[in-house]
C-alpha cells in the first residue's frame, strides 16, 4: 500500500532527525566516527589488568560490572563505534557519582548478556550487577531474579549513547542503595533490527568464539588515561 | 416453619449513588425481617438520570442470582429519592515565583559533591587565575576527570579555588578526585546564565541535612555584607533555598527572586443572613469563615475577569451541561475550600528549579431541579414487571439502615462520606430528622494528593488514597508503612524491586515518579489531605444538624458511605470526635453488613 510506505518513510525521517539532534547536543569534541555513532571521543584508552579469580563482594556499597568474553580484549568498540573504554568509564562514573564503588569482572562461560549480568549480580555485595556485551547491549540485574528476567534491559545497542551508559550506571547504583529510580527511557528504533541484524549476529558469533566453558570469572582492574 | 413463611414477602431496596448502585433484598414477615442478599455495581450515567436504570437492573440481578430468586418472587422494589445536589471541583494557583537574572540556583541535585560553604568570584574552568577566592564554573564540554585535573593544576599553581558549579551530573566524581574538600553543586543545566567575575556563594550540606546559611537571609547578608535594605530583598532567595541540600547564591547587579501573589480575585457569597465578600488570596480558612458568616448559602459568584470568577463559572458550566439545565439556573449552595500546593517550574530558573506554589482548591455544590426519580422507577418497573416505589429521602433511609448497627440508638447522627459530597443526618428521640449536604469528599482528597505529590496521574492518586503503602526491599519481602514485614511465597516481579508500592487487593502497584517520594512523604500527604477535607466537613456537618449547633449534644455518630470503608479515615475521625466526647465508628449494619449498604437496607426496611 502506498500510504504505508509514506508512513514508514516519514517515521524513518523523524527518527533520524531525533537521532541527529541527540548527536548535535552531545559534547563538543564530536569525532568523525561512523555516521550513526553519537560517540564523542573522551579519552585515549584504558589499561586492563587481570587480578585473578573474582570473589564474592562482602560490602553492600558496590556494583559489579560483568563483561562478555570479548569486551575490551578482542573487540574495542560497540556496534556503532563507541570505544569500550568510554562505555565502561561512563557506566563506572554513573555508579561513582551515586557514591558507590565499582568492580569489574570478565565472564568466560557464556556470551549471553542476561547470564553475564546475573553472574555479576551474584558476585556483587549489593546484589546488583550490570552486564555488557561487545556490541554494546547492556542489562541491570539483581541476584535473586531468574536469569531471563531483569531490572532494566537495553536491547538495542545501536541507539545507546554515552549519556545513556552513564544513566545505566546511575540507576544500577540507585537500585543498590534501595532507592526507587525511574526506569531509563531509550529510543526504540524499529529500523535498527533490519539495519544492524547482520552486524549484530557477526559480533555475537565473535563474542561466542571466546567463550571458555567452565572458566570462572576473573576480576579486572581498569585504569583510564585521564587526559585528552 | 410454615407459620413463619406465611405472610412473608421479599422486598428489594436499590440505592443509586454518585459512583455505585447497590441492591439489598430482605424477607419481611410481619414485624421481622431477614437479610437475604445484596449486589453492587457501578452507577450507569449521572446520578438521577434515566440512564441509571441499567445499573439498577444489574445490581438487582446480582442480588437475585446470589439468593436464587426470580423477578416474580419480589413483591416490591424501593428506590431512593436522591438529594438534588451534585458537586464539582476546581483549583487555581495563587502565587508565582520568578527569578530575575542569575540570582540563585536553589535546586536539589541528588548527588552534590563535597560539603561546606564558600564565597568567591565566579571564573570559567579554563581561566582559573588570580589571587582571590575563586568559584570554578564548569560547563559540560569538560568531562569530570579533565575538570578535576584543571582544578588540581590550579591548586598546584597556588590559585585558591573554594567551590565549583558544574553543568553535568559530576559533583561527586570531581570531589573524589580532589585532595581538598570544597562544595560542588552540579546539574546546573542553564550554566551559561551564570555570570562570570561576580561574587557568589556555594553551600552543600551533609547527607540528610539541608543548607543552613544560604537559606537564612541574615546568612546571605553576612556573606555579602548587605545593608538592611538589601537583606530584605534577599528573603525570597533564602525562602526558595529552604530545605535544599545544596544551593548557590549569585550576588550580581540587578538579579533578584520574587515571589508574588497572583491576584486571584474575590468571591461574593450570598447567604440567608448576609452577603459576604472574601479574597481568594486570603486562603481557605478565611473563605470558610466567610461562608459560615453568610448563613445558608443561596449562591456564590466570582469577580468577573479574575481566576476566582473563572473557577466558579467553570463549575457552573460543567454542572449545567451535566444536568441539561440552563446556566443561569445553576446556583452554588455550598463550597469547601482547601489550601494546597503544586509544583510549578520557576520562571527564569537556571537549573530547572521548581517552586511549590500555593493553590486554592474549591469544591462547590449546585442545587438542581428535582431529579426525575419517577422516570427511573417506571423504567425499572417496565423491565422487571415488579412494582417500584420512590420510598424516601436518602438521609432518612441511611439513618434507618444505620440504626440496625448493634449498639446504636436514637439520638443518632450519621455522616455519609461519599465521593462528591459529605452528608449528615440526625434523628432525635422524637424521631424527627434533620439533614444537610456539603460539597467536598473523596474526590477532593484524590485531587489534593495528585497535586501535592505532583503525580499528574489521577488513577495512582486514587489508589494512594485507598490503600496502604509498602516498600519492596528485596524480591522476597516487603516492608509496610507501619514497619511490619511480610515475606512473599513467590518472588515478586522485578519491576517492583526497590519501589514504593500500593498494596491493593488486586496486587502491588508501583509508584513511578521522578520526584523522590519516600514512603513517609506519601503517607503524610495522604493523611493531611484526608484531614483537610473530612475533618472540616464533618465538623461543619455536625454543627449544622446538631440541636442549636452544639456538637457535644450529639451522643454518637455512625459513619456510612464509600469513604467510611477507607482504612484510616474512620480512625482519623473518631480520634477527632473523641475530643467532643462523641462515640464515632463505622456502621456495622445488622451486625455483619458493610456500611455502604446503609441506604439500600433502609429502603428495603421502610414501611
Amino acid at each position: 500500500m502506498e500510504i504505508d510506505e509514506k508512513l514508514i518513510a516519514e517515521v524513518t525521517r523523524r527518527v533520524m532527525e531525533a537521532v541527529s539532534e541527540m548527536n548535535a547536543s552531545a559534547p563538543a569534541e564530536n569525532s568523525g566516527v561512523a555516521a550513526e555513532s553519537a560517540a564523542p571521543v573522551l579519552s585515549g584508552g584504558m589499561t586492563v589488568t587481570d587480578l585473578g579469580p573474582a570473589e564474592e563482594g562482602k560490602y553492600p556499597d558496590e556494583v559489579v560490572i560483568g563483561l562478555a568474553p570479548a569486551v575490551a580484549e578482542y573487540q574495542t568498540q560497540t556496534i556503532c563505534g563507541i570505544p569500550h573504554s568510554d562505555v565502561l568509564r561512563e557506566i563506572a562514573a554513573g555508579i561513582e557519582e551515586e557514591g558507590l564503588r565499582v568492580r569489574f569482572i570478565k565472564v568466560y562461560e557464556t556470551s549471553d548478556v542476561a547470564f553475564i549480568a546475573l553472574r555479576a549480580a551474584k558476585l556483587s555485595g549489593s546484589g546488583i550487577g550490570v552486564g555488557l556485551q561487545s556490541k554494546g547491549t547492556a542489562v541491570i540485574h539483581q541476584k535473586d531474579l531468574f536469569p531471563l528476567t531483569n531490572l532494566e534491559l537495553f536491547p538495542q545497542a545501536p541507539v545507546l549513547t554515552l549519556e545513556l551508559y552513564r544513566k545505566i550506571g546511575k540507576n544500577a547504583a540507585r537500585y543498590a542503595k534501595g532507592q526507587s529510580p525511574v526506569p531509563i527511557e531509550t529510543i526504540n528504533d524499529c529500523m535498527t533490527r533490519p539495519k544492524f541484524q547482520a552486524k549484530a549476529a557477526i559480533l555475537h558469533i565473535k563474542e561466542t568464539e571466546h567463550v571458555v566453558g567452565g572458566k570462572p570469572p576473573e576480576e579486572l582492574r581498569i585504569e583510564w588515561q585521564e587526559s585528552v | 416453619m410454615p407459620d413463619e413463611t406465611a405472610g412473608c414477602r421479599y422486598v428489594a431496596g436499590i440505592d443509586i449513588g454518585n459512583s455505585t448502585t447497590e441492591a439489598v433484598i430482605i424477607r419481611r414477615c410481619e414485624h421481622r425481617y431477614h437479610y437475604i442478599s445484596g449486589g453492587m455495581t457501578a452507577t450507569t450515567g449521572v446520578k438521577g438520570t434515566a440512564e441509571n436504570v441499567k445499573g439498577c437492573i444489574e445490581a438487582l440481578n446480582l442480588a437475585l442470582h446470589d439468593a436464587g430468586l426470580t423477578y416474580s418472587q419480589i413483591s416490591q422494589i424501593r428506590i431512593n429519592e436522591a438529594a438534588p445536589v451534585i458537586s464539582d471541583l476546581s483549583m487555581d494557583t495563587i502565587s508565582e515565583t520568578t527569578v530575575i537574572g542569575s540570582a540563585m540556583i536553589g535546586h536539589n541535585p541528588d548527588t552534590p559533591g563535597g560539603e561546606g560553604i564558600a564565597v568567591g568570584t565566579t571564573a570559567a574552568i579554563d581561566r582559573l587565575e588570580g589571587t582571590g577566592e575563586l568559584i570554578a564554573v564548569i560547563n559540560k564540554s569538560y568531562p569530570y576527570f579533565l575538570a578535576a585535573k584543571l582544578i588540581k593544576d590550579a591548586f598546584a599553581r597556588g590559585v585558591n579555588i573554594v567551590a565549583a558549579i558544574v553543568q553535568n551530573d559530576d559533583g561527586v566524581l570531581i570531589a573524589n578526585r580532589l585532595d581538598r574538600v570544597i562544595p560542588i553543586v552540579d546539574e546546573v543545566s542553564g550554566i551559561d546564565k551564570v555570570q562570570l567575575g561576580v561574587r557568589a556563594a556555594v553551600e552543600v550540606a551533609q547527607n540528610g541535612e539541608s543548607i543552613k546559611t544560604l537559606s537564612n537571609p541574615y546568612g546571605i547578608a553576612g556573606l555579602f555584607g548587605l545593608t538592611p535594605e538589601e537583606t530584605r530583598s534577599a528573603i525570597p532567595v533564602a525562602r526558595s533555598l529552604t530545605g535544599c541540600r545544596s544551593g548557590v547564591v549569585i550576588h550580581a547587579e540587578g538579579a533578584s527572586v520574587e515571589t508574588k501573589k497572583i491576584r486571584a480575585g474575590s468571591i461574593r457569597i450570598v447567604g440567608t443572613k448576609k452577603t459576604v465578600e472574601a479574597e481568594v488570596n486570603s486562603g481557605a480558612d478565611a473563605l470558610m469563615k466567610a461562608a459560615a458568616e453568610a448563613g445558608e448559602i443561596i449562591d456564590i459568584v466570582g469577580e468577573a475577569g479574575t481566576n476566582a470568577g473563572g473557577l466558579l463559572s467553570r463549575i457552573k458550566q460543567t454542572m449545567s451541561e451535566l444536568c441539561g439545565e440552563p446556566l443561569d439556573r445553576m446556583h452554588i449552595v455550598d463550597m469547601l475550600a482547601a489550601d494546597t500546593f503544586s509544583s510549578v517550574e520557576v520562571a527564569g530558573a537556571i537549573a530547572n528549579e521548581s517552586a511549590m506554589e500555593n493553590v486554592v482548591m474549591l469544591a462547590a455544590m449546585v442545587r438542581t431541579l428535582k431529579l426525575p426519580m419517577e422516570t427511573i422507577a417506571r423504567g425499572i418497573s417496565e423491565q422487571t414487571g415488579i412494582s417500584v416505589r420512590v420510598a424516601g429521602k436518602e438521609a432518612e433511609m441511611a439513618l434507618k439502615g444505620a440504626l440496625t448497627t448493634p449498639g446504636a440508638d436514637v439520638p443518632l447522627a450519621i455522616i455519609d462520606l461519599g465521593g462528591g459530597s459529605t452528608d449528615a443526618a440526625l434523628i432525635d428521640r422524637s424521631g424527627s430528622i434533620t439533614s444537610i449536604h456539603h460539597a467536598g469528599a473523596g474526590e477532593m482528597v484524590t485531587k489534593i494528593i495528585n497535586s501535592e505529590l505532583d503525580l499528574k496521574d489521577r488513577d495512582t492518586a486514587e489508589l494512594i488514597k485507598k490503600y496502604p503503602l509498602a516498600k519492596v526491599e528485596g524480591l522476597l519481602y516487603l516492608r509496610f508503612e507501619d514497619g511490619s514485614v511480610k515475606f512473599a511465597s513467590e518472588p515478586l516481579p522485578p519491576e517492583l524491586f526497590s519501589r514504593v508500592v500500593i498494596v491493593t487487593p488486586d496486587g502491588l502497584v508501583p509508584i513511578r515518579s521522578s520526584k523522590r517520594l519516600t514512603i513517609d512523604k506519601i503517607a503524610l500527604v495522604r493523611r493531611e489531605a484526608k484531614k483537610k477535607v473530612f475533618l472540616v466537613n464533618v465538623e461543619r456537618a455536625l454543627r449544622a444538624v446538631a440541636p442549636e449547633g452544639d456538637i457535644r449534644s450529639i451522643g454518637s455518630v455512625v459513619l456510612v458511605g464509600g469513604s467510611s470503608q477507607d482504612f484510616e479515615i474512620p480512625d482519623i475521625l473518631s480520634e477527632y470526635l473523641a475530643s467532643y466526647r462523641i462515640a464515632a465508628g463505622r456502621a456495622n449494619l445488622l451486625g455483619f453488613l458493610e456500611p455502604h449498604s446503609a441506604v439500600a437496607l433502609g429502603l428495603a426496611m421502610s414501611e
